[in-house]
């Protein structure tokens, strides 16, 4: 049984603030070199779901598909670490886009051309721009049903998946035929830590790289649509230094300040 | 825009100190004791820099974030300033460093010189722990015992005094060599023309033949300077590092932990006249006609002074502070090149109910409680060959080599009664080669594998017997302290090519700069990163010089 899970590589999302690089020309946020990028997270939860599924289930085969316009292959390997069978990565810069349809297309170029899958697992949404949109078209794109958001993930009778599905105030339980698309989120748990020696055996292993124009990639509908601006909020301080005599004398007038211009309000009131 | 000086308040000080790091604490004192009215400016709310400590692992415990091992009692400013009356004490264990073996087997340094005043930090030879030393290292090999008497002559006949005159004195010129140059020069000296240009491993090599002293020798190097086996250490590394390995130099511990430097040299300082302005982060100096003559302050406002003095490294200096003020395409390469790339280490304390017993103490009694104790495979070649490289490439090595120090066992300032605190060390991976959410669990898996690791060697450090930790990494530091850039803590790769008069690049090793009136003082210059060296001494004794202040180094009667 082949599981394909699919990853993207994003900014992290714990970089800081002002090491992040609004380029308002391209409409893009840049990380710099000094901050490596990291598969999102949800994405590392499809891979743990997947090698959950392998515990169970001796004959998974586990294939981690990206596609992007370019990789940090260290990053990306961790994939291998952990216990995938094999990386696919396809870099282009027409792959540095926004719009989820060529991204989910591509994707779908892949699974078809590598002979299919029986499952494939996706994270609810990227951690970069949270549209949430490319498991709905590939899913689409391969004809497969879509279920989302699962906590838990198991075949059943070889042929049928189950999802233990994360709402707000309970679970709900999905079955399906396979082939199917499922979406994991957080609830499902962390990815597991790849053990000393099979981080060094994956740094020795490369990633299929399969270029854009040897897959047959369904053509994206236009129009699609377009980023307009792209902001970062400006924030400002002011700052005023208090004047007292002594600690007690600026902590009350620090607390008539507080209050004179609402930055808190007395027990009560809202 | 740049500032001019028409917005400025009338000069109210003769100097101003641009950060309140470690040698802005030192340099402050020199040049108020010169008479200046001088004004140390930091942008965070501690003075310091790395020479601080704050309650941790746990409450009641006190934890060094940054600089563990000083040697602040020897450097001039201790005695220039009474720094002793002013808090500042040190403890001296009669061992020093030590290495535990996987098989069991150890190695005890016994210090070869023994403080007998406290007070002055004032040693004297110490013949019974030499030939102690010797006798352990004869248990695993005669040749590298005899090397050791032959290396404790010439550090005391050479090698001790060039070292201290080295790290207090300026670069010299090229072709004129400096105090540890000239020992190449020297037939007996055990220093030939060679060793400036050995790798670390190399130096082991050459000097031992024991895997014991070997590994310890390649292990103790990046403690003492960053450097990783294949660097070419230069002569001021090796001489520091042969000191410590072999014990030559007593252990010295700081009551109440390394806080105890800034706290006593602040008190010195205050004494002086000197105003410690926190919360006065510098935006950039200002220059008029080729001369600094105040600075911008973050904040607004800005504070003028005919003497600018910078305590933060080369890059912010060049790159933020004079951004307005470009030093020439050559220079600003170099400043953008400079290496960041070592010392870089997983560093913090695990709080425990009671001392770690090693098994290894049965045999060879006191190792266990050595001030710099190592614990690790004796395995030159792992070190020699993988030990970087799996580091890299995992952020930390797949054999543990852990230093501990567990100070508590004589300043008890340090863990509440009953239980102690350990610091533990082992070397990582620059900050930039893993994302953030990797170096959370990458730290995370190094603690876990060295309490792991601990445990083999010290069968009760169990998880009821600790407490609790706190583990920095490079991550944290790089976040905290903006010149320990990829969060290492030499402030600048310590090996020969930014050493001396190359450090961090020739054209900026003098300590003057291109803008008049502006100097600089901080650890990216000559002798680099850590508490106590030299880099703010030489440059007050520059300033004076330049501008007929008292030589404050001629009236102590001293030779620098």
């Amino acid at each position: 049984m082949r599981v394909v899970v699919c990853l993207k590589q994003v900014i992290d999302p714990l970089t800081p603030a002002t090491a992040l690089v609004l380029d308002a020309s391209a409409k893009k946020i840049r990380g710099g070199a000094a901050n490596p990028p990291v598969i999102n997270g949800f994405d590392e939860q499809g891979i743990e779901a997947a090698l959950r599924l392998r515990e169970t289930n001796e004959d998974v085969e586990i294939v981690c598909v990206a596609v992007g316009e370019r990789f940090n292959n260290d990053v990306m390997k961790r994939s291998l670490a952990v216990g995938a069978d094999q990386l696919i990565l396809v870099q282009d810069p027409s792959l540095d886009t926004w719009n989820a349809y060529p991204i989910a297309a591509t994707l779908a170029a892949v699974i078809r051309q590598i002979g299919g899958a029986d499952l494939v697992i996706c994270g609810r949404q990227g951690s970069d721009w949270d549209n949430g949109l490319t498991p709905f078209i590939l899913a689409e794109q391969l004809g497969m049903p879509l279920l989302t958001l699962a906590k838990r993930v198991s075949i059943t009778g070889e042929t049928r998946i189950e999802i233990e599905r994360a709402l707000a105030d309970g679970s709900m339980t999905m079955d399906a035929a396979l082939p199917a698309v499922v979406t994991v989120t957080s609830e499902l748990g962390a990815l597991r830590m790849p053990s000393v020696s099979a981080r060094l055996t994956a740094a020795r292993k490369q990633p299929r790289q399969i270029a854009l124009a040897e897959l047959d990639v369904a053509a994206t509908p236009s129009p699609a649509p377009e980023v307009v601006d792209l902001t970062i909020p400006v924030t400002s301080r002011i700052c005023t230094f208090i004047e007292a005599a002594d600690g007690p004398g600026a902590g009350a007038r620090l607390a008539e300040i507080l209050l004179q211009t609402g930055a808190v309000r007395l027990g009560g009131e809202r | 825009m740049q500032p001019t000086g028409e917005n400025m308040a009338d000069a109210s000080y003769d100097a101003i100190v641009i950060g309140g790091g470690h040698h802005a604490t030192i340099i402050s004192c020199y040049l108020a004791k010169a008479g200046l009215k001088v004004a140390v400016l930091e942008g965070h709310t501690a003075l310091g820099g790395g020479a601080v400590s704050e309650e941790a692992p746990a409450p009641g415990f006190r934890q060094n974030p940054h600089a563990h091992f000083t040697r602040f009692y020897g450097h001039p400013a201790y005695a220039d300033f009474n720094l002793r009356e002013e808090g500042l004490e040190y403890i001296f264990p009669e061992q020093n460093e030590g290495m535990i073996f996987e098989d069991g087997s150890s190695f005890i340094g016994y210090s070869g010189y023994r403080v007998v005043d406290p007070k002055t930090g004032r040693t004297e030879e110490a013949p019974d722990n030499v030939r102690k030393t010797y006798d352990q290292i004869k248990s695993f090999s005669q040749r590298d015992a005899d090397s050791y008497l032959r290396l404790f002559e010439q550090y005391q006949k050479y090698w001790k005094k060039a070292f201290h005159k080295h790290r207090f004195t300026a670069p010299t010129p090229w072709r004129e060599p400096d105090a540890l140059e000239a020992l190449c020069d020297i037939p007996d000296s055990g220093i030939e023309p060679v060793h400036q240009f050995m790798s670390v491993r190399q130096c082991a090599y050459d000097y031992f033949e024991s895997p014991e002293l070997r590994t310890l020798f390649m292990r103790a190097t990046p403690t003492s300077g960053g450097c990783f086996p294949d660097d070419a250490m230069g002569l001021q590394s090796l001489v520091h590092v042969m000191g410590l390995v072999l014990s030559f130099e007593p252990a010295a511990i700081v009551k109440g932990g390394t806080q105890s430097i800034t706290d006593a040299l602040v008190k010195a300082g205050k004494k002086l006249d000197v105003e410690y302005l926190t919360g006065h982060e510098v935006d950039q100096i200002i220059v008029e006609n080729g001369a600094a003559i105040g600075v911008q302050l973050a904040r607004g406002g800005s504070m003028r002074a005919p003497l600018v003095v910078s305590d933060l490294g080369v890059p912010q200096t060049f790159l933020r502070l004079l951004r307005n003020h470009p030093i020439g395409d050559k220079l600003l390469h170099r400043v953008r090149n400079i290496h960041y790339d070592r010392g870089q280490i997983f560093w913090g304390n695990v709080a425990m109910h009671e001392l770690p017993k090693y098994t290894a103490d049965n045999v060879n009694p006191g190792v266990g409680s050595q001030p710099r104790l190592y614990t690790g495979a004796k395995d030159p070649e792992y070190m020699a060959s993988r030990y970087q490289h799996d580091i890299f490439l995992l952020g930390f090595p797949q054999q543990p080599y852990i230093l501990t120090a567990p100070d508590s066992i004589w300043d008890r300032t340090r863990a509440p009664d009953g239980q102690h605190t350990i610091l533990i060390e082992d070397f990582t991976a620059p900050a930039r080669l893993f994302s953030g959410r990797d170096w959370g669990r990458i730290k995370e898996e190094f603690t876990n594998r060295a309490l792991e690791e601990w445990r083999k060697y010290a069968p009760n450090m169990t998880k009821d017997n600790i407490i609790g930790t706190r583990i920095y990494g490079p991550y944290d530091v790089q976040a905290g302290k903006p010149d320990m850039i990829e969060g290492g803590w030499t402030e600048g790769s310590m090996f020969a090519s930014q050493l001396g008069r190359f450090r961090p690049f020739p054209e900026l090793s003098g300590f003057r700069t291109p803008v008049k009136n502006l100097y600089m003082c901080s650890s990216n210059l000559h002798s680099a990163g850590g508490i106590g060296r030299g880099s703010s001494y030489i440059a007050a004794k520059i300033i004076s010089q330049d501008r007929g202040l008292p030589r404050f180094w001629e009236s102590a009667g001293r030779e620098f």
